[in-house]
């Protein structure tokens, strides 16, 4: 269906405008003026700034300069993390453009993973890939594709080429038309006030009875906080993609529309803004 | 599932374009400028850097020649 199509280019294709400064403590040569980008919300922060990095290193001395990384009003913002499912969880309600700042010292080490190099972001990608296909259809389809076949998944990110990718992804999102749906979807709900960094569980797009399962339903199983009652002003806004899909939308048309590349879907819930 | 009929099919749809026009096309043209206006001031430090460096060589040549 092209309505569908669109909604897959929109996920693919959306940007968040954000501003780079360098931190206040960097000893620089010369002042650094702050760097403006459109970020891909479906990539990863040490994916696409390598022009933040050579902008910045201009101005410092290379003994001053070790491994880059990124905070946003003093959170360290995990690579590993898609930078859509970042904003939304961390910035979601504040001005544009999004507001980061740059470091080259003092690495969080207990918040941080390192990323020496895009291989890292590829293992990584390509992990997530792989436990979400064993949720989806227990690993066969991704057992089944060839090395070039992943390689053309990762290419396909790492280049924005939205048809490279879709022309392999889509097999990952295919299933036996008897069963309505994957064996299990993968989600990951993220919480901001929580220690845990979020929560998963198996949970089946279709009911034992044969209902389809909605958002609401999953939220309902999962976060039950999350969903307001009739007579309560909303405390939570459930966010993917930086929207909010109506609770009645089927979970198994969002696992194969609204979710990262990395084939899972990302829900931040967090706090409503109080006007 | 038409897609008319679906009311959360639509409400996708058009929250997707709502947030383009806030996040994205509504920041596109002016950080396209900014880049390049920053690619040109880079450009400049640069040039007058190369300028000022010129005019020391020149200024020694002839300050260091006796009887000129």
């Amino acid at each position: 269906m092209a309505d569908d199509k669109d909604v897959l280019r929109d996920v693919w294709f959306g940007r968040i405008p954000t501003c780079f400064t360098l931190y206040q403590d960097e000893i620089t040569e010369r002042e650094a003026e702050p760097f403006y980008l459109l970020l891909p919300r479906v990539s990863y922060l040490t994916l696409v700034t390598d022009k933040v990095k050579k902008h910045f290193l201009k101005v410092m001395k290379a003994e001053d300069v070790e491994e880059i990384w990124f905070d946003f009003e003093g959170t360290p913002l995990k690579w590993h993390y898609p930078i859509g499912l970042l904003f939304d969880l961390h910035a979601s309600n504040t001005a544009l453009p999004w507001s980061i700042t740059v470091h080259f010292k003092n690495f969080p080490e207990r918040d941080l993973l390192h990323c020496p190099s895009n291989s890292v972001i590829e293992a990584h990608f390509m992990s997530s890939i792989k436990e979400a296909d064993a949720l989806k259809h227990k690993s066969q389809v991704i057992n089944d594709m060839q090395k070039k076949d992943h390689k053309q998944l990762w290419m396909g990110l790492q280049n924005d080429k939205f048809d490279q990718f879709w022309a392999m992804n889509r097999k990952l999102m295919e299933y036996p038309t008897e069963e309505g749906g994957f064996r299990y979807i993968p989600f990951r709900i993220y919480l901001t006030m929580s220690d845990r960094p979020f929560i998963q569980k198996l949970f089946r797009p279709i009911s034992p009875d044969g209902h389809t399962h909605t958002l609401g339903d999953l939220l309902k199983e999962v976060y039950p906080v999350a969903i307001s009652n009739d007579d309560e002003s909303k405390r939570y806004q459930v966010v993917i993609h930086g929207i909010e899909p109506l609770l009645e939308t089927p979970l198994q048309w969002l696992s194969e529309h609204l979710s990262h590349p990395d084939n899972f879907l990302h829900i931040s819930v967090i706090p409503a803004p109080s006007d | 599932l038409n897609y008319m009929h679906c009311s959360w099919k639509r409400h996708v749809g058009e929250q997707l374009k709502q947030r383009d026009r806030v996040q994205r096309q509504a920041f596109e043209e002016i950080i396209h400028q900014y880049n390049r206006l920053l690619e040109k001031s880079d450009l400049q430090a640069v040039l007058s850097e190369r300028y000022q460096s010129d005019k020391y060589d020149f200024q020694n040549r002839h300050d260091g020649s006796p009887g000129a």
